[in-house]
């Protein structure tokens, strides 16, 4: 009789019953397997980015002195001014390094790290107030901080986009399809979020879609001006602080591009409708993140964009015909927001308009390193030919006898006695990077480095500030102190 | 909150059912209330006040009503209950557009205040109506319990998107509800519950998609193909998403012990454009008919009056639907297709009725048939162009590109760029579903395995679909 009534029961509602059964272990599904994946893993990533952000805009990596200093900076924001110092200082070191490293993969991480920092250096100095020379500001660096004159703009035209990368979500995907750019390359999809950067795959190539990190990897060296617009999508989640998310795409991007003028979108407001229907879209809330944004872009030494410039009525929101649903722009106002880009590019004042000359960089002074560059870029289309993960291609470099002569070129170039880049070494500053996934591999290597070891740190004492000891530990990382 | 959000799936349905089962019958209705609450405070924490202010005042004209002898003092009650509901609804939902109509016509530059429209209150201002009406006719005793009618008004179920509900129609229900508890309807409810959640988030999330990518291009850029591809999408869109949360509606009210009317009846299938507003929205229209219509008269004093009280109650559905201009435009226009129909083709007196009576051989019958379902989609899908856009001149450069071919304009224009063949799929998909037959083989299946297993793969792939989207817009969420 009782067991009628329950076999009735179930069957009566089996499908409540599936459903909940089905809810329930999801649930804890979802609780044992989430943080493995996604967005935890790249939360790691970001505290590390943090931690390398710091260390190349004011630390030195010389003394046990220094490495305090880095502790106790957890936390501190540093400007872009500190790290001029310490790119100036590079400037005169040749871009190929001559000592021979305690750990090969440290030292990768090294070189590239300083080509980065080398060459970023002109993102600073397109930066510079009033575009002034970059090298006479050690003295005024420190008055420079406290005067905040205007930059100036150059005005380009359509063809400046030629080499420009759009990263973004789906208010960038819509600026891909209506800006009328034919030669842009777009990594932006709906729903994507900066936390997304690393996980989403959304470009598609022959192989597959990539993740935009994967797909910056794969095509390095190939954009002179990268974008980024992020931040509609996060707003859902409230206070939530996404900007070591940005640090860490943001450094990534300077690793991968070094050459390329980084601008970072701010975030466009919505309607008043829409702001009016959906709270957390509120236009206030919107500007303050885009406070935020301001900060990250003044401590890369890279470029903000204040849309809302020319898109926002005076009620501080965007125009109401501006977009159907409230956010995504309307073809017409697209077109607005590309001529408010081609109004305010960011060009190396050595340079003329920057509509000409994709290829000749703004440029120091050194003739090798002119020389060097020249040959980079000659090389360039050939060196990384797209889409090809194996390294298999038909470059020029791929002989022994090409390295060999390089080699011997440069060493013409030092003078007799100086040590001078080796074969070995000429083949991983042409290459760094030959296989997609060494890339990944290297810096993942860094990165489980760094966090065994501050795990190991944190868990002996836990009293002491995460961030700190992850800045210090990432500086002996960098040194080569610890290769597992 | 939305149905068709994790937050309300996976937390606040499971907690509230489980308190619900739990506790005594007498506490169902305080906590079916003070969950209701809890429910509309969690989207609108400023305006729950106004709602639960807008009860109170309604509850306290109907026991006022019950206690005093007088016609004159009834009517007056009744005046004063029927100025605060509607005069909130008007403020709060009209004030900017009546502000901007009257800048326009006398060139003044008045100001209205931006004010967000509370949710759900164009629903639960009908909702109140039909109560005090109902007190007032003495077609119904006024309530006494304030729970009781706090839960008749403010029920989550219904509380947000309809449907609208007749105080008649579930005082029995309110007042009973130690038989509310029935596995049964939990299941039944959990099942519909599933159906329209699909709905939306499967087939109305993505059609919508193809809508706003036409808003995006601009109405007056769009080829003809495209444009009328648009139009496609968003009929298909805005039935699945207004039907997906009707029946998520009716799902919930069944799981707490409550039959809630239908809203739809697959509408795409009418035969003519009356035989379409008999299956859209249909506790609307009830309303205004038995609100509207039948009070001012409806076609019993004369032909002209007839004509009238037509056209005040379609301009008013229309008005309904959205401040603005087009939505007048859109209620109007149904307006002069309904009276047509009802010139010709009235049983008791259409011109046609001739015509209409004869026998007929059985193919011509069928044709005729088909004939009238075309027409009555086709209808109703330029209808939702006016309807969908709500600038004025963006709606003619539409219209020019929808007839194209008629005013001899080319044909060309921007293509979508992200179409493909799976769109079409999915528009065939979306007039499947929608149709009569889809339903019919439904019912037979109803309680077997395979819509058991259908469901449960619908529901969980709308869940992953949740988790993956921001983009999950409610059209009549404005409501």
């Amino acid at each position: 009789m009782k067991d009628n009534k329950v076999l009735q029961f179930i069957i009566s509602n089996h499908y409540t019953l599936l459903i909940v059964l089905s809810s329930l272990i999801m649930t804890v599904a979802g609780a044992v397997f989430l943080p493995k994946t996604g967005e935890t893993y790249f939360e790691q990533q970001a505290l590390a980015g943090t931690a390398i952000h710091y260390l190349k805009s004011g630390a030195t990596q010389d003394t046990e002195d220094d490495l305090i200093d880095i502790a106790a900076l957890g936390g501190q924001t540093v400007t872009g001014d500190d790290g001029e110092d310490e790119y100036e200082d590079e400037e005169e070191d040749e871009d190929i390094e001559e000592a021979v490293p305690v750990n090969e993969d440290a030292a990768a991480l090294k070189e590239a790290f300083n080509e980065a920092s080398g060459e970023t250096k002109t993102d600073d100095t397109s930066l510079n107030e009033g575009g002034q020379e970059q090298k006479d500001e050690s003295e005024e660096s420190s008055s420079k901080k406290k005067k905040k004159k205007k930059r100036e703009w150059t005005v380009v035209d359509e063809s400046y986009f030629d080499d420009a990368l759009f990263i973004g979500d789906s208010r960038q995907q819509g600026f891909g399809m209506y800006s009328g750019l034919k030669n842009i390359t777009v990594y932006a999809e709906k729903s994507n979020q900066i936390t997304l950067v690393s996980s989403k795959q959304l470009v598609q190539t022959p192989f597959g879609k990539l993740t935009v990190t994967d797909a910056l990897a794969l095509n390095q060296h190939r954009f002179k001006k990268v974008y980024i617009m992020f931040g509609i999508n996060e707003m859902g989640s409230g206070d939530k602080d996404f900007s070591p998310y940005y640090y860490n795409l943001i450094d990534y991007i300077k690793l991968m591009e070094p050459d390329a003028t980084i601008y970072l979108e701010g975030i466009i407001h919505v309607t008043a409708n829409t702001a009016a229907k959906r709270p957390a879209l509120s236009n206030d809330k919107i500007d303050a993140k885009n406070e935020i944004l301001k900060k990250v872009a003044k401590d890369e030494g890279i470029v903000y964009l204040d849309l809302n410039e020319v898109l926002t009525d005076e009620n501080n929101a965007l125009y109401s015909d501006a977009a159907a649903d409230g956010i995504h722009l309307k073809s017409e106002y697209i077109k607005v927001l590309k001529e408010y880009l081609m109004a305010h590019a960011v060009v190396d004042d050595k340079n003329r308009s920057g509509s000409e000359d994709e290829d000749s960089d703004e440029d120091e002074d050194s003739d090798d390193k002119k020389k060097d560059r020249d040959d980079e870029d000659r090389h360039h289309d050939e060196e990384f030919p797209e889409f090809d993960e194996n390294g298999d291609s038909d470059d020029e470099y791929d002989d022994e006898e090409d390295y060999e002569e390089e080699e011997a070129e440069l060493k013409s170039y030092f003078p007799d006695g100086v040590p001078h880049p080796t074969k070995a070494e000429i083949k991983k500053e042409k290459h760094p990077y030959v296989d997609l996934n060494e890339a990944q591999a290297i810096l993942q290597t860094q990165f489980d480095i760094l966090y065994r070891h501050v795990d190991e740190f944190m868990a002996a004492q836990p009293e002491v500030d995460r961030g700190a000891v992850t800045n210090a530990i990432a500086a002996q990382v960098l040194q080569g102190a610890f290769t597992e | 909150m939305l149905f068709s959000s994790l937050s309300f799936i996976f937390r606040f349905l499971p907690v509230f059912l489980i308190i619900y089962y739990i506790v005594p019958p007498k506490l169902k209705n305080p906590v079916l209330f003070l969950g209701s609450l809890v429910f509309y405070a969690l989207g609108e924490p400023v305006y729950v006040f106004l709602m639960l202010i807008s009860i109170l005042v309604n509850y306290v004209a109907a026991r006022l009503m019950k206690g005093v002898e007088g016609v004159l003092e009834k009517r007056l009650l009744l005046i004063f209950a029927l100025v605060f509901d509607l005069g909130a609804l008007l403020f709060f939902k009209y004030g900017a557009f009546f502000t901007g109509a009257i800048n326009d016509l006398t060139g003044n530059d008045f100001f209205f205040p931006e004010l967000a429209l509370p949710l759900g209150i164009s629903f639960y201002t009908f909702q109140i109506l039909s109560y005090v009406i109902d007190v007032y006719r003495g077609e119904v005793e006024c309530e006494e319990n304030f729970i009781d009618l706090g839960v008749y008004i403010a029920m989550f179920p219904q509380l947000i998107a309809g449907p609208i509900v007749i105080y008649k129609d579930v005082i029995k229900n309110i007042k009973a509800p130690e038989s509310r508890i029935s596995f049964r309807a939990l299941d039944d409810g959990l099942r519909l519950f599933t159906i329209g959640l699909a709905s939306k988030v499967l087939i109305a999330n993505r059609m919508g998609q193809l809508w706003d990518t036409l808003a995006e291009m601009g109405y007056a850029n769009a080829s003809f193909k495209t444009a009328w591809i648009g139009v496609a999408a968003y009929t298909l869109q805005i039935y699945f998403d207004f039907n997906g949360y009707s029946l998520m509606a009716i799902g919930l009210g069944s799981m707490l012990g409550f039959k809630l009317p239908k809203n739809f009846d697959t509408p795409y299938a009418a035969v003519s454009v009356t035989d379409f507003w008999k299956r859209w929205h249909m506790t609307l229209t009830g309303f205004f008919r038995n609100y509207l219509y039948i009070p001012m008269g409806g076609n019993r004093k004369g032909k002209f009056r007839m004509y009238l009280n037509l056209f005040i109650v379609w301009l008013l559905t229309g008005f309904w639907h959205g401040a603005d201009w087009n939505f007048i435009i859109w209620g109007l226009y149904y307006f002069v297709f309904i009276s047509i129909e009802r010139l010709l083709f009235n049983k008791n007196d259409g011109l046609l009725l001739g015509v209409k009576k004869r026998e007929w051989p059985k193919a011509v019958k069928i044709i005729v048939r088909i004939l009238g379902h075309f027409y009555a989609v086709f209808v109703a899908a330029v209808g939702w162009a006016i309807f969908a856009v709500t600038d004025l001149s963006d709606l003619g450069a539409f219209m020019k590109r929808l007839f194209a071919p008629i005013l001899g304009q080319p044909l060309d224009g921007i293509e979508m760029s992200s179409f493909s063949w799976v769109m079409y799929a999915w528009l065939l998909v979306g007039a499947l579903f929608s149709s009569t037959f889809f339903s019919k083989q439904y019912e037979k299946i109803r309680y077997k395995i395979p819509a058991t297993i259908i469901l449960f793969v619908l529901f969980w792939l709308s869940v992953v679909q949740l988790t993956d989207s921001v983009y999950n817009p409610f059209l009549y969420f404005r409501f």
